[in-house]
């Protein structure tokens, strides 16, 4: 358990809170890019605070708060010109960091324009979305995992959750709950409305492990039937600190992306790059595909009948943030003990001046994350489970991807499922 | 919740530093969320929480470090982190001195 105090600490993430500080050392998507193409403008909201983010004319990005400085309306109903951002109101017209450029209904031999100030941050594109930053200067530079930047046909399932990102992250240390959610609770629900399941996630976890590195926690575990030798505890894979999941292998690498939007409430994206062994060429995408995936009902029950939406259900139902006050937690979530450590250590980080775990400053063309290969097994039938038994079948893509792993299964000279040639 | 702040302090044998607040459980200036049945039980934990690295001796609070109750069996187990020296490590909670059974 933790003090109400600790408690609050850990999940607020508000300006001028010792976890907002933290959390505004690192860039995070706020937008499609497909979307800034459809309107140039977007309201975000972000780490407690709402901003206008913009595609510029000579093709880059920017993010202003969302309020003019002048009289408060929103510059997300403004204007977009070459200089910047002009206000819809009264015409103010802001650059990209920040500066007031032009004030028209003002004396021009004004200097008051040279008093103002907007809050900007960053922008940029990486793989699809449009990424931000709004902590302080100097920026770091914008991390470019594998998943990004890799070859394949992009996916992108998203929604947003009515709960503390916190809770979350602590499901990415929290190996068991694998077996018993998606596992035998998986396994309730198919018996009792007559589906089939993945096989995937039924075994017993031996052994879990939890090593600190570079970019976060690799997270470790022996299923019965293994040894350490198994790619599951030698490789692992990773919490990518502060709000992302690295998981994935053999033809479907995801990053599951955690943005806070405020303390309650957090926009969840599960982001895949299709490349099953067996094909070098993949479609043209000008964007990847997106798509909100449904994890409640017109009822308000939670939608329990995919991977994902188990997921959902359990950090939803925990409440908006969860009272860690009430907790009993065991020898089994030591992960989750570790990850909170990680965080007050790197909240202390902050304070003396120092860049957080993560961070990353030195021009790179790609990072790649440790991440089992064999863990999710081979082959076109688990790739369709996964597609079927996962967010990725809200996609309107589903049918090509699954084609996709089909058609690569019959390029490795591998049987195709039953029923699913195309 | 006056009362309740005083079952606290009662509970906790919380001495100079006992205090509640008017909207929660809580002992030696620490505090709980909401109301459970399990309260008096909550107030002993939190009693418990270490409030001095065992290394330097500074003071854990949230600003100054981490310490997390987890429990292994029987035994109550507090991670630690100690912002002051680096400290990091298990603090263990005992009831009761057991060696090892005797093999009849």
């Amino acid at each position: 358990m933790l003090t109400k105090e600790l408690n609050e600490t850990l999940t607020s993430v508000g300006p001028g809170t010792p976890m907002g500080e933290l959390m505004r050392r690192y860039w995070y998507p706020v937008a499609f890019t497909r979307e800034l193409d459809e309107w140039p403008i977007k309201r975000v909201r972000l780490l407690g605070e709402d901003f206008a983010v913009w595609k510029r004319p000579d093709g880059g990005y920017g993010i202003l708060q969302e309020s003019c400085p002048h009289r408060a309306a929103s510059l997300v109903y403004g204007v977009v010109e070459s200089e910047g951002l002009r206000c819809g109101y009264h015409g103010w017209l802001f650059a990209p960091d920040g500066r007031c450029l032009e004030q028209p209904a003002e004396p021009e031999t004004s200097s008051f324009r040279d008093k103002i100030r907007a809050q900007a941050g960053r922008a940029q594109e990486l793989g699809g979305l449009v990424w931000a930053y709004i902590g302080p200067e100097p920026a770091p530079e914008l991390p470019r995992f594998d998943v990004y930047v890799m070859n394949g046909v992009r996916d992108i399932g998203h929604s947003v959750l009515p709960c503390n990102w916190l809770q979350i992250m602590e499901n990415s240390v929290d190996p068991h709950h694998v077996e018993w959610l998606h596992g035998r609770y998986f396994g309730f629900l198919a018996r009792q409305r007559g589906f089939e399941m993945p096989s995937a996630f039924t075994k017993s976890h031996v052994k879990v492990g939890f090593d600190p590195f570079e970019w976060g926690i690799i997270k470790r575990r022996v299923l019965e039937g293994q040894t350490e030798e198994d790619d599951d505890w030698k490789v692992g894979h990773p919490l990518v600190f502060p709000y992302c999941m690295r998981v994935g292998g053999n033809g479907i690498d995801q990053m599951q992306i955690r943005v806070p939007i405020d303390d309650t409430h957090t926009w969840a994206l599960f982001y895949s790059t299709h490349n099953p062994p067996g094909l070098d060429d993949y479609p043209e995408q000008m964007y990847p595909y997106d798509y909100e995936y449904q994890w409640i009902d017109e009822r308000g029950t939670h939608i329990v009948d995919y991977i994902e939406g188990q997921d959902v259900m359990a950090w939803v139902t925990q409440g908006a943030v969860t009272d860690r006050t009430a907790e009993h937690i065991g020898k089994s979530d030591i992960g989750v003990t570790m990850l909170r450590r990680m965080f007050r250590e790197n909240v202390a980080a902050v304070q003396e001046g120092r860049d957080p775990l993560g961070v990353i400053r030195e021009p790179h063309e790609r990072i790649d994350l440790p991440c089992e290969r064999s863990k999710f097994g081979a082959g076109a039938e688990f790739a369709i489970q996964w597609i079927d038994r996962g967010s990725s079948r809200y996609s309107p893509h589903a049918d090509d991807l699954k084609k996709l792993h089909i058609a690569a299964a019959q390029a490795r000279g591998e049987k195709v499922p039953d029923g699913t040639g195309p | 919740m006056t009362r309740r702040t005083e079952e606290a302090s009662s509970a906790s044998g919380a001495g100079p530093e006992g205090e509640g607040t008017s909207d929660d459980v809580g002992a030696n200036g620490r505090r709980l969320t909401g109301a459970h049945w399990w309260d008096p039980d909550r107030r002993r934990h939190l009693a418990d929480l270490p409030r001095h690295c065992p290394r330097c001796s500074a003071r854990l609070d949230p600003e100054t470090g981490i310490s997390v109750e987890y429990w292994e069996a029987d035994r109550r187990i507090y991670h630690t982190w100690c912002r002051s020296c680096g400290w990091t490590g298990d603090i263990i909670k005992v009831d009761r001195m057991v060696g090892h059974e005797t093999a009849d």
